[in-house]
């Protein structure tokens, strides 16, 4: 057995041990916001926290996050009060498919905690710390525009 | 929330954001059936050959193992239609037909199992044995057909002798791939016989025609949903391999099954954009006026579908070029070499995002032999009808884009000499080129329907186009608001599900000037039909109460849009795209730093998602112009990095600051009646000349070979070095 704790519920999952966390959260809990893109972490599509950490769900294997806390796109809004970024997103229209969108928000979330808020954060700086996650739309001015919004 | 409703042309949220940026949007890998069971494909190991024999031994007794289909077991598979509108696939023949192997990643076996992890397993355990046969794989490197269309007016060869300036210049692009971030997947059930599909794909109805003929069923017996579709930009017009499988092994299994490819399998086994070489000869006036032009373009095909078929794709490259700009002699010949690659596909803007980039980057090299302003050249050989057909154009503001976008860009500053500006250790480039697409439109049906609801009235607007991230839902909802004045909170659109209205391929930028015209005349009908049960002319409309006094509960109408029959002139969408670059010589790395585009693309529908479609067509011109190729190994035939960190797509940090617009007020209503021509593809056109403009104005060299690499950039740059720049 597999104990997770996923958007603050604890799970018990009877998994193969070769199942990625992407995989446990799509294929056994039903959280499908995460996306498998690539598999190979290198789109971003299947972006999670780990204690309060971006970490991209397909190169983690479930079995590894034991008393860990994960968070997905599922947990990120207060009930129907959707976090600050998610507002963003939509008003920016920094989305088009919505394949990357999850991806982007949770590494979004996880990027304004990493830098100090008294710190100024750079265009250039966001772009650079967003680059592991691709949006084939092209939607990454407004994504930038998204996250200026929430971090001014 | 708001209650006040949209008009067309401004800027509306998009409606179905929420649902993506809470994850609650359900793509089809995301669907989940009761005892779904798991596909892993198994691709040839050989570019070209025959299947000798597979074991598949092993594998059917690995745990979890239900079903591993090969061309010995796959079972009848009617014949599939193609090239006839009516669905297409990528193969003439159905998946696992026979033992002939025409590319690397052909799908030879299909593993299906209780898990992904178990299938995937099964899948290493196929043992295929081969006997191989010569292939080839590079472009330059085969033998080549010429197509019989030839499309030609004047006397080229005549104009080419006798004119007082010539340019005579080869351009190519390599195989770049659409490579949507979602990759292709399918879940396929049986209910009652009849097949359930839930496809990534850009035409539930291709989807159905194919899947009824592989299963010998009337269509209405097959269903296909994509309510979301993770991108596309071509590659999910054919019906996939993969899909046809899945539904084989659901009705072998009498389970459903998921088939979801591995990206290295959409790299190597989805159709690319071809690979072209492009030969454009230009003879010129002195003052710049065009008197002939020649273009010869070499672009790949598959091997399978031999070019004596009637329907090789080939990536059309003359259609921009013939069109354009006024030129009395032209002449375009075009040569398709087969390669043992998967049949090249559609890429946003195919054609025209090729043949720009050969084109465009002549006229820089025009401009520049008769030290011309670019802008000023263009303008010189602007044309307002469509230069081959001689119709004029029935909506076409070119000259404003050119204008409005220099003006935004600050183009008047530039100066015309190359190594002009100087930023640190590196040098600024100002380049621009012409964007055109031409407005398509097919036919297509909508619905509208009007419910009384709590008290209030609720609209549901349906077809069965699909959105890829177009824009789509929310473009049909603002046409809906606008024409029944409705707040977007008041309507559902309904897409992607081949039980509503009838609606063509999402391809060609057509969806919404098919879509938006039919939607408008469905609620034109619904007008007319409660505003009779009005009291006095000027009472307002107030359509819970007009359906009240109808006695009715419902109230549904279904518009449509016929296709294209304009005998007398030409719609086509036109912009100017101006890039600023910076070019550090001793890396040889070229970044975008600034790029304006304005647009001539009729009346805009919704602003937002116009704006977005724009913009991302942009980028995808970034990608096209700096990083994107698919290189295949010539000793093994299969890509050298099928995977995202080696296709390279441009990232937050490869793109500036993007500013679009477009024109106000120029609907095109000889096209259809809201004006409105689609925005998917213009986007993309004239973005990689322009870069490579740019680079030339920055640093005096000329890159004719995309993508523009910096080892390109640095041996251009070694070379005019070695040799000094001849004088003109």
């Amino acid at each position: 057995m597999v104990r997770l704790t996923v958007n603050g519920e604890r799970h018990e999952l009877d998994l193969d041990p070769r199942t990625t966390l992407l995989d446990a959260l799509r294929d056994h809990l039903g959280l499908t916001g995460a996306k498998k893109g690539c598999d190979h972490g290198q789109c971003g599509a299947c972006t999670v926290h780990v204690d309060g950490r971006r970490v991209l769900s397909c190169l983690a294997l479930a079995v590894a996050q034991q008393g860990r806390e994960v968070m997905t796109i599922e947990g990120l809004a207060l009930g129907v009060h959707l976090h600050p970024l998610q507002l963003a997103f939509i008003e920016c229209d920094a989305l088009q498919c919505g394949f990357c969108t999850a991806g982007q928000i949770m590494s979004a979330a996880a990027l304004l905690g990493e830098v100090e808020h008294r710190r100024e954060l750079s265009d250039a700086s966001i772009r650079e710390r967003m680059s592991g996650n691709l949006c084939r739309c092209g939607a990454y001015p407004n994504i930038l525009a998204a996250i200026r919004r929430v971090r001014t | 929330m708001s209650t006040t409703s949209p008009r067309i042309g401004g800027f509306a949220d998009r409606i179905d954001a929420r649902s993506k940026v809470t994850g609650q949007a359900r793509y089809a890998a995301d669907v989940v059936l009761p005892g779904l069971a798991h596909a892993a494909l198994v691709g040839s190991t050989i570019a070209s050959g025959r299947v000798l024999g597979v074991d598949t031994a092993r594998a059917e007794q690995a745990g979890g193992v239900l079903l591993v289909l090969t061309h010995l077991n796959r079972g009848p598979l009617g014949d599939l239609p193609n090239g006839d509108g009516d669905g297409l696939t990528a193969d003439p023949r159905p998946p696992l037909a026979d033992d002939r192997v025409h590319y690397r990643g052909q799908i030879v076996a299909m593993v299906v199992a209780e898990s992904p992890e178990e299938a995937a397993h099964a899948a290493s355990l196929v043992d295929v044995r081969y006997e191989p046969a010569p292939f080839v794989v590079d472009i330059d490197d085969a033998d080549a057909t010429r197509l019989a269309d030839a499309p030609r007016r004047g006397d080229c060869a005549a104009a080419l002798r006798a004119a007082p300036v010539t340019l005579d210049v080869v351009y190519s692009t390599p195989i770049q791939h659409p490579c949507p971030l979602e990759p292709h997947a399918a879940v396929a059930h049986w209910v009652d016989h009849d097949l359930v599909v839930h496809d990534t794909t850009q035409w539930v109805r291709g989807d159905q025609a194919v899947l009824a003929r592989a299963f010998g069923l009337p269509r209405e017996r097959v269903r296909v949903h994509a309510p979301f579709v993770g991108g596309s930009f071509g590659a999910k017009v054919f019906t996939a391999a993969h899909v046809l499988l899945a539904a084989v092994a659901a009705r072998r299994l009498q389970r459903p099954v998921k088939a979801v490819l591995r990206s290295s399998e959409v790299l190597t086994a989805v159709g690319p954009r071809a690979a072209t070489r492009q030969r454009i000869q230009l003879a010129a006036e002195r003052d710049g006026r065009l008197l002939a032009l020649r273009h010869h373009t070499r672009s790949h095909c598959a091997t399978d579908r031999g070019v004596a078929d009637l329907d090789p794709f080939y990536e059309p490259t003359s259609g921009v070029t013939r069109m354009l700009y006024a030129c009395p002699h032209y002449e375009a010949v075009h040569d398709v070499v087969p390669l043992h690659l998967a049949k090249p596909g559609w890429m946003r803007a195919p054609g025209e995002a090729t043949g720009l980039w050969a084109l465009e980057g002549a006229l820089d090299e025009l401009a520049c032999a008769l030290h011309l302003d670019p802008l000023a050249l263009r303008l010189r050989n602007h044309s307002s009808r469509d230069a081959h057909t001689g119709k004029p154009h029935a909506s076409e503001h070119l000259r404003e884009c050119y204008e409005q976008g220099a003006e935004r860009f600050g183009w008047a500053r530039r100066d015309l000499r190359p190594r002009s500006m100087r930023d640190g250790d590196a040098w600024l480039g100002w380049g621009m080129a012409t964007a055109t697409y031409p407005g398509n439109r097919d036919p297509a049906s909508v619905s509208v329907r009007l419910d009384r609801e709590r008290g209030r009235i609720h609209a549901t607007v349906s077809t069965a186009g699909a959105d890829l991230g177009t824009g789509m839902y929310t473009m049909l909802a603002v046409v809906v608001a606008d024409a029944l004045d409705l707040p977007l909170e008041w309507i559902t659109v309904e897409l992607g599900d081949t039980r509503l209205p009838p609606c063509p391929v999402t391809g060609g930028s057509n969806l919404t000037a098919s879509t938006a015209p039919a939607a408008r005349a469905a609620c034109v009908q619904l007008r007319r039909r409660l505003l009779a049960f009005r009291r006095a002319p000027d009472e307002s409309a107030d359509w819970h109460e007009l359906l009240s006094r109808a006695g009715l509960d419902q109230v549904e109408a279904v518009g449509t849009t016929d296709a294209v029959h304009d005998d007398a002139r030409a719609h086509h969408s036109f912009g100017a795209v101006f890039v600023e670059v910076r070019v550090a010589p001793e890396l040889g790395r070229i970044r975008v730093t600034r790029v304006v585009g304005v647009y001539d693309v009729g009346q805009v529908v919704d602003a937002t998602t116009t704006r977005s479609q724009l913009i991302g067509g942009i980028v995808f011109g970034i990608g096209q112009a700096l990083l994107e190729q698919l290189v295949h190994d010539p000793m093994h035939g299969l890509p050298v990095h099928a995977d995202l960190a080696g296709y390279l797509l441009p990232t937050h940090a490869d793109v500036p600051e993007i500013d679009v617009d477009w024109l106000e007020d120029v609907p095109d209503l000889a096209f259809n009646t809201i004006g409105c021509r689609g925005v998917g593809e213009i986007g993309i056109t004239g973005v990689a000349p322009a870069i490579a403009s740019a680079v030339h104005h920055a640093i005096g060299v000329r890159l004719r070979d995309l993508p523009l690499t910096p080892d390109r950039l640095l041996a251009a740059l070694a070379d005019a070095s070695a040799r000094p720049e001849r004088a003109k």
